[in-house]
């Protein structure tokens, strides 16, 4: 396999590729939804009948660098076909029924690794995981939510020339196809251990019996101002009751209820810490998460936490750039909402999650 | 721009003015760059600044935690002490100051161990101790240790506490870390647990006890068996036991370590026997001698131990563990000889049940034989093993329903008993009496007995006594019983035809009276055997009595299937048989009902067998006539006409006629016959001809002959009273063969003229040569009595029947009478005329009186007359006629010098 890509910041494309590919990946950051689609038309009529998926993003990985705004086409081309599938969900976030349906439509074939994008506000990643690792148990599952911005407004996915705000788009790469993956983080705890002694579901209203905003506004000082974003300075380390601890980010701010949202259910009685990140320990972590990944491989996938990106400022390039240049292969990735890696599939945030892809002979 | 910037390119004398405009953006990232690292710090130390507060004031919660803990253990209940890890005491709790003694002032700080002496006395690793270094020795000290998420736990008997008394104490200890995780100290919690202690044991030794009630068959194990469960639950060293049940003797078990114990145990339990309670008598070396009375009515002992002091701990005290020990022995003891009793009692019945001659068998509530005696195996051949198959084994099919309808009953709480058959191992049968009743325990059914008699005996004697009742002795046959018992069947099994008939031999009475009973026998027994001989298997042939035989033809396809099987019996039957040296050809007679399918009654069937019999019989004998409707009406006007026949004779509606029989030469009447007649008051006149063969068979025909005397002789008698010129007339009457054969004829004669008065020359009396010749002997005899009185005696109808000149030349007759079949057609008939000549010829010779009947013409007469015949009677001198017509007529005749007398 092998794949090319087009950048435009948002002009009509330019350098196509001459072969039309197995599939095509739409990734588009701070653009319109008209821009997008008009874009999507000119390829589908370039390439007609060509499967196509895409969905917006915080921020675009492209030849190591990284783009706040633009457009990029990423053609994947592969000895046998891919498979293109979407979900809805129908108004309500419905984990379980995408999973069931992404698993009717592959229908029990093998298949290589399944590239996801999903919809990125209101599905809880985690349950979603649990969903596919259930509906779909031994399938590699990479990708993650789609992305806003720093807005957190809403996101969007592609299928074709349509935009969907809900659900998911999917790639089915063919079982010739492999993959293998690594991720890292870099965050340290801060703070004393503490206990969410309210929340419901997402919503965390208090900790230590102190309503949940109050405790981020004490640390964040002027900058509780920018919240939600200024929040991804402190992710919180979350540990359910006889659970693992797992990374959380902050995605809303429910000021009348003096409480905060969070990507994924965060029981009451969890233990959470407060997290923090040094600059130099972030993106070393993005260092040594490249350097674990084996050589020989053909194609790098890089989905890495939109909190990342706040946190490193001007330094975010820096990110993309080592992992690209530690890889030394083809990447091309995005800024999400959240990550996704398989086996078991498993729900990240604040994460960088590295794919490598390759193709058996024959 | 950052400040910073703005500063550095002041220092360096530049503006952001006189920056190029190609370089603006990089001094723009360069000011966010700053800006980012500067809000980067500042989160930074504030997050820092928090954290450290934050701790700060973990740390203070901390330390008051710490003392409200150590308010807490001040104030908990139960005993507490902290040991620090140096092994010095950091607490000591009020409830520990009460419990051991020790105020805390003495031994907060101490260490060294000394927080083990006000427990046991002396110095020695407690659970503190080994929680702080679980390596140390000393854990053996507490048999029952518990190692439980890091804490230990056991309990312990402490001496030292309680003034030296000692008490059995609950302790747990568990090691204080810090927070990462090392040891800095031991905290220990205790707790009484004698109390309790005491009621577990006390409830273990009782419970156990209790157990062992089942298993104790004999007195002798008792006391080992006491001993040893005391010993598990009491550090016991010596034991002794006391049993004297009434009436037997002393039971005494003594097992000690201690040599003067039994000594001491004997003066113990005396003195608590007399006390009534328990006691504990001063110290035995290193042990507390106590006893306890056993009390019973029927049983008397007591209890006595060496205890080490905790045992004597747990032994005294409340309620008294020794007294209630001592009851429970008593208890057993007592049970013990009841199970002896009741063992005694179970053998006494176990013996009934093994030697019981009647077979028993023992079923559980699930009806499943539990147990059987000899006498059971033995009556159905059963091995033991195969008890609880038996009922398999003894059950036919056929007998299922009723024996599981039985052992429901049973087991219902009813008694049942029922005669019946039950198999044998080896497969024949057996008649069973079989008493089944339930047996209860705690009143309630707990199973069942079944009684099995053997009847065999008895049902082959019924069988034999029911044969007997039903057949015929001489013949073997089925007797009537039976017959009409299989001709019910017969009936009752309507979808299948079948025939009746009834027979009898003819002329049998003839082979009684002239060859005797023996030989009447020998007949038959003879016809028995033919009559079995020529019906189908599955017929009946039976004896109803005398010489009448019934067959029942049963499965028949068609009525007329019955023909060839009678004339079958016809043919053997009419076969010459030799019998005591004398040939005799029988022959029968047979009534048949065929169209069975109308009769409810197996009575009227055979009636109606016996109404088709008498009419073969009177159609000639030696075959056989099928049952009719019309029979049947005949025989009922017949017996219609029987009853109303007895009754005529006492009612006065026979009356006698009188037809003249007249001298042929001048026509003068001699005499006249009388005749009877009879007029019934609704059926008017009945013709003699109906009437006399009914009364001859119903034995009415001798009443009606005596009633004929009577009436004729009266009226002679009294003729010759009132007209004497009547003179010699005589009176002649008919007798019957029936009238010969009664034994009072000859009285009821001679009786008659006696009481009329009319002399016997008077009267003749005329009998048929047939009804002679039917008993020849007794004939003759009656005959020459009644000729010896005078009276004349006439041959009725000669020359119809079968006289014999010997026999006519033995018999006292005077007249012969002509009968009128010959004399009415003489005139037509050459032979007759001859025949009429011939016998008038033989009366001639025999010097005999001669009489024709039947004149009706002069022809008549003068062919008569000429024939040289003295007597005639017929129509041509007079129909029969009344006593006032005769009368009359006679007086035609009176002669002249009686004239007026008239």
């Amino acid at each position: 396999m092998h794949l090319e890509t087009c950048w435009t910041i948002d002009t009509p494309w330019t350098n196509l590729p001459e072969c039309p590919p197995a599939a095509l990946v739409l990734l588009w950051a701070n653009l319109s939804q008209r821009t997008v689609t008009t874009a999507a038309a000119t390829l589908l009529r370039r390439f007609p009948g060509t499967a196509l998926i895409g969905c917006s993003t915080a921020g675009l990985v492209h030849e190591g660098r990284l783009a706040s705004s633009g457009l990029l086409a990423i053609f994947w081309y592969t000895r046998h076909p891919i498979q293109a599938i979407r979900a809805r969900a129908r108004g309500l976030a419905n984990e379980w029924s995408l999973a069931r349906q992404l698993a009717a439509a592959i229908g029990g074939q093998p298949t290589g690794p399944v590239l996801l994008l999903c919809e990125g506000l209101h599905l809880d990643g985690e349950r979603l995981a649990e969903a596919l690792s259930s509906s779909l148990p031994g399938c590699p599952m990479v990708g993650g939510m789609a992305g806003d911005g720093e807005r957190f407004h809403r996101t969007s996915l592609l299928w074709g020339e349509d935009i969907q705000e809900d659900g998911l788009v999917a790639l089915v790469f063919p079982p010739s196809v492999e993959s293998t993956w690594a991720s890292g983080c870099g965050w340290h705890p801060i703070g004393p251990p503490r206990t969410v002694t309210a929340a419901q579901g997402p919503l965390v209203l208090e900790i230590d019996k102190e309503p949940a905003l109050e405790l981020y506004s004490r640390y964040l000082g002027p900058h509780a101002a920018d919240l939600p974003a200024s929040g991804h300075h402190f992710p919180l380390l979350v540990t359910p009751p006889g659970s693992k601890p797992r990374l959380r980010s902050l995605i809303a701010v429910a000021p009348q209820r003096q409480g905060l949202r969070f990507t994924t259910a965060i029981p009451e009685g969890s233990t959470v810490r407060l997290m923090h990140a040094s600059l130099p320990d972030v993106l070393a972590e993005a260092q040594a998460t490249a350097a674990r990944l084996p050589s020989g491989w053909e194609a790098a996938l890089m989905v890495s936490c939109v909190a990342r990106r706040h946190v490193l400022g001007p330094l975010a390039d820096d990110e993309a750039a080592t992992v690209t240049q530690t890889l030394g292969i083809p990447t091309i990735g995005w800024y999400s909402y959240g990550e996704i890696t398989p086996c078991p599939c498993t729900f990240h945030n604040q994460t960088l999650c590295l794919t490598l892809f390759r193709e058996q002979e024959g | 721009m950052h400040r910073l910037l703005a500063r550095q390119l002041c220092d360096l004398g530049l503006s952001l003015e006189a920056i190029p405009a190609n370089l603006q953006p990089l001094a723009e990232a360069i000011s966010q760059a700053y800006a980012h690292f500067e809000n980067e710090i500042e989160l930074q130390t504030r997050a820092l600044r928090l954290t450290t507060e934050e701790l700060a004031q973990q740390g203070q919660r901390l330390g008051e935690m710490q003392e409200r803990l150590t308010r807490i253990i001040e104030f908990l209940p139960d005993p507490i002490l902290v040991i620090h890890r140096d092994g010095t005491v950091q607490a000591w709790n009020r409830a520990m100051e009460e419990f051991t003694r020790v105020p805390a002032m003495e031994i907060l700080g101490k260490g060294n161990g000394c927080y083990a002496i006000p427990f046991y006395g002396h110095v020695r690793p407690i659970l503190v101790d080994l929680v702080l270094d679980p390596h140390r020795p000393g854990r053996s000290a507490y048999p029952g240790l518990q190692e439980e998420n890091g804490a230990l736990t056991a309990e312990v008997f402490a001496p030292a506490l309680r003034q030296g008394t000692g008490a059995f104490v609950w302790a747990k200890a568990v090691a204080l870390r810090d927070a990462s995780g090392h040891i800095i100290g031991a905290i220990e919690s205790v707790r009484d647990i004698t109390n309790r202690k005491r009621d577990i044991v006390r409830a273990r030794i009782l419970y156990d006890l209790a157990r062992q009630i089942p298993n104790l068959t004999t007195l002798d194990a008792l006391p080992e068996a006491v001993a040893a469960i005391l010993g598990q639950h009491l550090p016991i060293t010596d034991f002794a036991l006391r049993l004297h049940p009434e009436g037997q003797s002393e039971h005494f078990f003594c097992h000690g370590n201690h040599p003067g114990f039994p000594q001491r145990a004997k003066a113990a339990m005396d003195h608590a026997q007399n006390l009534g309670h328990g006691t504990e008598t001063a110290l035995l070396a290193d042990g507390w001698v106590m006893a306890a009375p056993i009390t019973l009515p029927h049983l008397s002992g007591a209890l006595a131990v060496c205890l080490s002091q905790a045992g004597r701990l747990l032994a005294t005290g409340r309620g008294g563990l020794l007294d209630q020990v001592a009851e429970q022995i008593g208890l057993m003891s007592a049970h013990v000889l009841l199970q002896e009793r009741l063992a005694a009692t179970q053998d006494k019945f176990q013996q009934l049940f093994d030697n019981a001659p009647i077979g028993i068998l023992m079923v559980d509530t699930a009806g499943i034989p539990q147990a059987a005696n000899a006498a059971f195996l033995h009556l159905f051949g059963l091995l033991p093993p195969e008890i609880p198959n038996a009922f398999s084994h003894i059950i036919d099919e056929a007998n299922r329903a009723q024996h599981t309808n039985f052992l429901h009953r049973a087991l219902s709480g009813g008694n049942v008993q029922v005669e019946t058959v039950r198999r044998h191992r080896l497969g024949h049968l057996i008649d069973v009496a079989i008493l089944g009743y339930p047996y209860l325990a705690a009143g309630r059914v707990a199973g069942a007995f079944f009684l099995y008699h053997d009847i065999s005996e008895r049902k082959r004697y019924e069988n034999e006594l029911t044969r007997q009742a039903l057949h015929d002795q001489l013949t073997g046959l089925p007797n009537r019983t039976l017959f009409l018992d299989r001709l019910r069947h017969a009936l009752a099994r309507r979808h299948r035809r079948f025939a009746a008939m009834m027979l009898d031999l003819d002329d049998f009475k003839r082979v009684n009276d002239t060859l005797g009973h023996a030989a009447g026998d020998a007949l038959l027994q003879h016809v028995a055997r033919t009559l079995s001989l020529a019906v189908r298997t599955g017929d009946t042939v039976a004896r109803l009595g005398g010489d009448e035989f019934a067959i029942l033809l049963e499965d028949l396809a068609a009525p007329r299937d019955a023909v060839p099987i009678i004339r079958r019996i016809l043919s053997a039957m009419n076969q010459a048989v030799a019998l005591d040296g004398h040939t005799y050809r029988t022959a029968t007679s047979i009534g048949l009902v065929l169209h069975t399918e109308h009769y409810t009654s197996a009575d009227d069937v055979l009636r109606d067998a016996d109404i088709a019999m008498y009419h073969a019989k009177n159609a000639g004998k030696n075959r056989f006539k099928v049952f009719t409707r019309r029979m049947y009406a005949q025989v009922m006007r017949d017996m219609h006409l029987e009853s109303a026949l007895r009754q005529a004779i006492d009612s006065g509606e026979l009356s006698i006629h009188f037809q003249p029989i007249v001298q042929v030469a001048d026509g003068r009447p001699v005499g006249f016959e009388g005749l009877v007649r009879w007029i019934h008051p609704q059926w008017g006149a009945i013709a003699p001809s109906t009437f006399v063969p009914l009364a001859e068979k119903a034995d009415l025909i001798t009443s009606i002959t005596a009633w004929m005397l009577k009436a004729g002789c009266a009226t002679f008698a009294s003729w010759r009273q009132r007209h004497p010129w009547i003179g010699s007339l005589f009176l002649s009457l008919n007798l019957s063969a029936q009238d010969l054969g009664h034994p009072n004829l000859v009285p009821i004669v001679l009786q008659t003229l006696r009481t009329t008065r009319l002399p016997a020359s008077c009267l003749k009396l005329e009998i048929t040569e047939t009804a002679i010749m039917r008993n020849i002997d007794q004939a003759s005899h009656k005959l020459h009595r009644l000729r010896q009185e005078g009276i004349s005696i006439c041959m009725d109808d000669f020359g119809t029947g079968y006289s014999s000149l010997s026999y006519l030349r033995r018999l006292p007759v005077d007249t012969l009478k002509v009968d009128r079949s010959f004399v009415t057609s003489m005139g037509e008939n050459p032979s007759n005329l001859e025949i009429v000549r011939i016998i008038l010829g033989l009366a001639g010779v025999l010097h005999l009186q001669t009489v024709a009947e039947g004149v009706e013409t002069a022809e008549q007469l003068a062919t008569l007359t000429h024939l040289g015949c003295h007597l005639a009677q017929g129509y041509l001198f007079g129909h029969p006629m009344t006593e006032d017509k005769a009368l009359e007529y006679l007086r035609q005749y009176i002669p002249k010098d009686n004239a007026h007398e008239a």
